[in-house]
């Protein structure tokens, strides 16, 4: 019996499939650049209090209503003498909490979900399907909007809504991970060892099914953010005096022929935290999981 | 095939009417008439009469009964807001400036985005494609009303080149076009060059080089039908994509259309109104599903001929 | 002057972390008329090298050579005129597989009519006639139907024929086949095989074939350039490299095809046998739509079946795809749960047993199955995986667990120092080794071998075939051998069942099944095993699968003892050996 063949010593050691998919991750410049400048923004809103001159309610410079920027007021100051840059930092701090919990939540909802749907298939399988195509058939906006509508917004009810069109997405990227593995050989084999269906999920389907979820969570950030901002535009989201950038980017409109300020710094607050977010994301994806890259 | 759209006419029409069920149900779940609302305070006695000839105060099932019943005859009752004319009427006013702005947006950002994906997969990891992907993410993720406000204050606030807003003079349009097509354009643009690379990467398209088929008709005659496959059920997203997105737009441009309209019904709990609007968007996409089924079945073969051995 | 000549070809791509060679200054020539055999494992470069000489490759690729020509023609400067002549005209190529070399959204008659007005100014009228033509000449006897079809419609066989049919459509004078008949069925490779050499003859074309199979090799060419690592380790005529090999690599290539194994020894002793599958059976419920409506028709994916594994040997369940065999197989570790019928496992029925009642059972029986690719959670080390059954039945503490995986690491023939590794950082064959050690660490006294060697190389394949038989005989295990390989099947088992649409046809001790074979099914497949040597070559006949029906063997009442019955039925006509036949008067 041979044995030199089997012995060739592979080229690297003991790497588990995360390290290659940090590689592939590291290799993705966009995403790189994506991740810092979230983490700045993270930064930021976490550190707000103490990076911006005054609390973002407070109105302490009616004299200078409207000025533009200037040493002293980076962005300006709006129409009701706040400081606009206090304003727009305190926005991150909405828009990310919201798009965290909401993200934390359409998991908590997706991953059991999706896990039940893939591994039993079957009725189970068809009832969570028909959910999820009744979601599909309504556009998440627009039902996100009458709910937001009907209850008036709310900081809670957002993530509530948020959640409630996030999870689908989660579910059905657990339910297609937990679908294949549910096939391969490696669970068939668990089985005729005689391994229970709760061991299976625990041992080998959840830890190769961190991809999906991490991916799911980290992509379901910007479009919770991103309905936030919509409802928010529209007067139906997080009320005032709270500061979100939804609803500067509202009143922005009214006087951006004039004081183009106060439309364009939460414009582009918004757009760079949406773009960050997403291009993280999809970098995490690239790199978790290679087959699906581009779609 | 006519048994096909047979079965999926029937599906689509059991979705429409459960989502229409759930609607109905859920608006008036939630506490709070028409007439609750302080800007207009009525008294109690008014209020009883106003919501018996509304048919307000009979049982909720028969006010939906009594409502489908209507809308399969187009009548959607009257708005509250303008109750001088019929929701019908009031649509089909408001419609066109959607339909034209929309309609245009589609039409243009489509076959571009369409061209921009070909181009991108065909000249992988050059500029182009780097362009393509660049712009397609950029549609894809930054909200319509932040493009729209980027594309009012960069043309005409600081160029001055064009008018912000309203409706009418073609000129006026050419804003609100360019921020609706955005998004038929960044969606076709990812789809179909994800669509077109892995059709190239398929071991037929090897075959057909070996067989001495000149590149073109390879790209234009095979990879393009085969890509084009999976395009028709993109066809969906995006439509969801241009549909959500003419309420922003429109309220952007302040253009008179649908998207004005949901808005306002949903802030002033104008029932009717708010009904008509989900259900005729609701219609939309069922007609959307159907079609692109159709057209799905109709170009793939694997469907349209069934399963031979 | 040689018809194709290539000079120190070398292939390169670039990948992430550099470059990998996949040639490396490999030449050869082939005459006209002539037919070249490439042989050689997978990475070794057979393929690479004749995708270049068509300029099929990849961008990623690098190609670099002193000469390539094809007919006279300079491939590697050549411009687009010439390369539509070279491809499809000069040179045209079958491939592996069948079913995806077809664009599925046109018909087979469309492609091959494009393939003819690509190369002919002809209208699609005639060109259309001209496939016809070509069709029937690849012995497809309804072509004018065929036309029309699209290729989800037909079978791999068939399908492969038609691609042979499109690569002869424009006279090449060179036919390429890259491994034209791994992908289909033991039976229809033969065919395939002979219908090459058959249109080969009447277009006096010359022929490259490319494989990883001997037999093929044996069947089909003049000479042979044997491959490895993207180097030619040998070349020369046929007989000589079967008869008399000068490179190691090529012997032991022809070594891994010549392996024989000392019989099981067997244990008489024994009250029940090991495994015993009494009237097992499944049928599938399958929708089918009409109008409005659905109806159910049962798919009866394995009838009744009887197979018995005695302890200490090893039992071949033979059969192509879609026969029942690995379904058989599931059923007997009860992965997939029978319609109806018992397994028992050492004389106990373990057909209605509850899940904990099950797992106690478990411990005896093991399987090892085809795709060592997905048989390893990706997620876990080596030894995690190896101690897998001992963590769920607990056994021993955590460090145990670990220890005695380490030893059957070895045992499978793998350091110990690999036990902190995942399964991605091992090749296929070293896969199947872990695969191998997790289905033994319980020592289970029955073990049900799905394919396991069907989708490794040929020395690989050798090598784990050796494992199992040494583990089996130094164990006393029972192995039910799945496979379509009936070489292996040979040299491993004791005794072969034989299965076709999902009946048992034939069943019999190994040496009398090869020796007197009696079902035309078990001959069909036996006829179309590849001579293992150039000389053993023959012409073959075949079988249609109505032939197969009507010539279903007939015996006597006298004979059988058995009441006359128009419908077959399984007959014992020898000890041991059991045939599907028609009981007459």
């Amino acid at each position: 019996m041979t044995v030199d063949s089997a012995a060739i010593a592979p080229k690297y050691r003991q790497r588990n499939p995360l390290w290659f998919a940090w590689q592939r991750f590291i290799g993705n410049k966009a995403a790189i650049a994506a991740g810092v400048v979230l983490a700045i923004l993270i930064l930021m809103a976490i550190f707000a209090p103490l990076i911006t001159p005054s609390p973002p309610e407070a109105q302490l410079f009616l004299t200078e209503a409207l000025a533009f920027p200037s040493a002293q007021h980076w962005f300006g100051v709006d129409d009701l003498g706040r400081d606009f840059y206090t304003r727009v930092v305190y926005g991150a701090r909405v828009s990310l909490t919201i798009g965290f919990t909401a993200a934390l939540f359409s998991v908590l909802i997706g991953i059991p979900l999706g896990a039940l749907a893939g591994y039993f298939g079957g009725k189970t399988d068809w009832f969570i399907m028909r959910v999820i195509e009744l979601f599909s058939v309504v556009p998440p906006l627009l039902a996100a909007m009458l709910l937001g509508a009907l209850t008036r917004g709310g900081y809670f009810t957002i993530v509530l809504i948020a959640a409630l069109f996030g999870w689908v997405q989660v579910c059905l990227l657990v339910r297609a991970q937990i679908k294949a593995f549910r096939e391969k050989e490696f669970v068939r084999a668990a089985q005729a060892l005689g391994a229970s269906p709760w061991y299976i999920i625990r041992r080998h389907l959840i830890p190769n099914s961190i991809s999906p979820i991490i991916v799911g969570f980290v992509l379901a950030i910007p479009l919770a953010m991103m309905l936030e901002a919509s409802l928010s535009f529209l007067g139906i989201g997080v009320p005032p005096p709270t500061p979100t950038w939804g609803q500067m980017i509202n009143e922005g409109i009214d006087f951006m022929f004039f004081y183009w300020h106060m439309a364009v710094f939460p414009t582009a607050a918004l757009a760079i935290t949406v773009l960050a977010t997403t291009l993280f994301g999809d970098g995490l994806r690239d790199a978790l999981d290679p087959t699906l890259k581009g779609r | 095939m006519i048994l096909f759209i047979l079965r999926r006419l029937v599906s689509v029409a059991v979705t429409f009417f459960v989502v229409s069920l759930i609607i109905f149900f859920m608006m008036h779940a939630i506490p709070g008439g028409p007439f609750d609302g302080n800007d207009m305070p009525v008294s109690q006695a008014v209020r009883d009469k106003l919501m018996a000839r509304l048919g307000l105060d009979q049982p909720l099932w028969v006010q939906y009964t009594r409502y489908m019943w209507g809308v399969l005859q187009f009548d959607f009752g009257v708005p509250y807001q303008s109750p001088g004319e019929t929701v019908t009427q009031l649509l089909s006013r408001a419609w066109i400036p959607s339909l034209v702005l929309g309609g245009l947006g589609v039409l243009i950002g489509a076959p571009l985005g369409i061209l921009l994906g070909m181009a991108a997969a065909l000249n992988r990891n050059t500029w182009i494609d780097y362009f393509a992907s660049t712009l397609a993410t950029l549609g894809l993720t930054i909200p319509v009303f932040v493009t729209s406000m980027l594309l009012i204050l960069v043309f005409a606030v600081w160029l001055g080149w064009l008018p912000a807003s309203g409706w009418g003079k073609p000129e006026r349009w050419i804003l609100p076009i360019t921020a609706y097509a955005l998004i038929p354009l960044a969606t076709y643009a990812r789809y179909t060059r994800s669509a077109m690379l892995d059709t190239l990467n398929k071991q037929f398209v090897t075959v057909l080089r070996a067989k001495g088929l000149s590149e073109s008709r390879i790209v234009f005659q095979h990879v393009l039908r085969n890509s084009a496959i999976p395009l028709v059920t993109v066809f969906l997203p995006m439509f969801i994509g241009t549909a959500t997105g003419s309420i922003f737009v429109e309220a952007m441009f302040r253009v008179p259309g649908l998207g004005a309209y949901f808005v306002s019904s949903i802030e002033t709990r104008d029932y009717p109104l708010e009904m008509a609007l989900m259900l005729m968007i609701t219609f939309m996409y069922c007609i959307a599903y159907l079609l692109s089924d159709v057209v799905y079945a109709l170009i793939n073969p694997r469907i349209r001929v069934g399963g031979g051995q | 002057m040689p018809l194709v000549e290539i000079e120190d070809l070398k292939v390169s791509f670039s990948q992430y972390g550099g470059q990998v060679d996949a040639v490396r200054g490999v030449s050869f020539s082939v005459n006209e008329g002539e037919s070249l055999g490439i042989v050689g494992e997978s990475g070794s470069g057979k393929s690479v090298s004749c995708s270049a000489l068509l300029r099929l490759l990849p961008a990623t690729a690098r190609v670099s050579a002193k000469k390539i020509t094809l007919d006279g023609i300079d491939v590697l400067k050549a411009g687009k005129e010439d390369l539509i002549r070279l491809r499809g005209r000069t040179a045209a190529m079958i491939f592996q597989d069948p079913m995806t070399a077809f664009d599925p959204v046109f018909t087979i008659g469309h492609q091959i009519a494009e393939t003819i007005r690509a190369h002919r100014q002809v209208s699609q009228r005639e060109a259309l006639a001209e496939a016809e033509q070509l069709l029937l000449r690849v012995e497809i006897k309804n072509a004018r139907d065929i036309l029309g079809y699209y290729p989800h419609q037909l079978s791999g066989g068939m399908l492969q024929r038609a691609m042979i049919a499109m690569a002869l459509s424009c006279r090449p004078k060179v036919l390429i086949a890259d491994e034209p008949t791994t992908a289909l069925d033991v039976t229809i490779q033969a065919q395939i095989l002979q219908l090459i050499k058959k249109v080969q003859a009447e277009f006096g074309m010359a022929l490259i074939m490319i494989t990883h199979d001997l037999g093929v090799i044996a069947e089909t060419v003049d000479r042979v350039l044997v491959m490895y690592g993207g180097e030619v380790m040998e070349e020369g005529p046929v007989q000589q490299i079967f008869d008399a090999p000068r490179h190691d690599y090529t012997k032991a290539l022809l070594a891994s095809l010549n392996t024989s194994f000392d019989p099981s020894r067997g244990d008489d002793t024994a009250p029940a046998p090991a495994l015993e599958l009494r009237g097992l059976a499944k049928a599938y419920r399958i929708k089918r739509r009409s109008g409005f409506f659905t109806t159910y028709t049962d798919f009866h994916a394995v009838r009744p079946v009887d197979i018995v594994l005695p302890r200490n040997s090893i039992v071949g369940l033979v059969g192509e795809s879609g026969s029942g065999k690995t379904t058989t197989g599931m059923m007997a570790m009860r992965l997939t749960e029978p319609s109806t019928g018992q397994i028992l496992v050492d004389g106990a029925d373990i057909s209605g047993l509850g899940p904990d009642e099950l797992k106690s059972f478990r411990r005896r029986m093991q399987i090892v199955f085809q795709d060592s690719y997905s048989a390893l959670d990706p997620m876990m080390t080596l030894s995690q995986i190896i101690a897998e059954p001992l963590h769920i039945h607990g056994i021993g503490s955590a460090r145990e667990q670990t220890e005695k995986a380490l030893d059957w690491l070895e045992r499978v023939g793998l350091p110990r120092n690999f036990g902190s590794r995942y399964s991605h950082e091992l090749s296929g064959g070293q896969r199947q080794r872990v695969a191998i050690a997790r289905a033994l660490i319980l020592g289970p006294s029955v073990l049900v071998a799905d394919e396991p060697t069907s989708a490794l190389d040929v020395t690989v394949k050798a090598q784990i075939i050796g494992l199992l038989k040494e583990l089996q005989a130094e164990m006393g295990l029972s192995i039910l051998f799945i496979s379509h390989d009936l070489s292996t099947v040979k040299s491993l088992t004791d005794s072969v069942v034989v299965m076709y649409r999902g009946r048992v046809v034939e069943q019999a001790p190994t040496e009398r099944i090869f020796s007197d074979p009696q079902h035309p099914y078990t001959r069909a497949l036996l006829d179309a095993i590849p001579a293992a040597n150039p000389r053993d070559k023959r012409e073959r006949t075949f079988l249609a699968a109505g032939d197969l029906e009507a010539q279903t063997p007939r015996y006597t009442t006298i004979q059988t003892g058995l009441a006359p019955n128009a419908t077959p039925q399984l007959v014992t006509i020898a000890p041991g050996h059991r045939v599907e036949a028609v009981v007459t008067t």
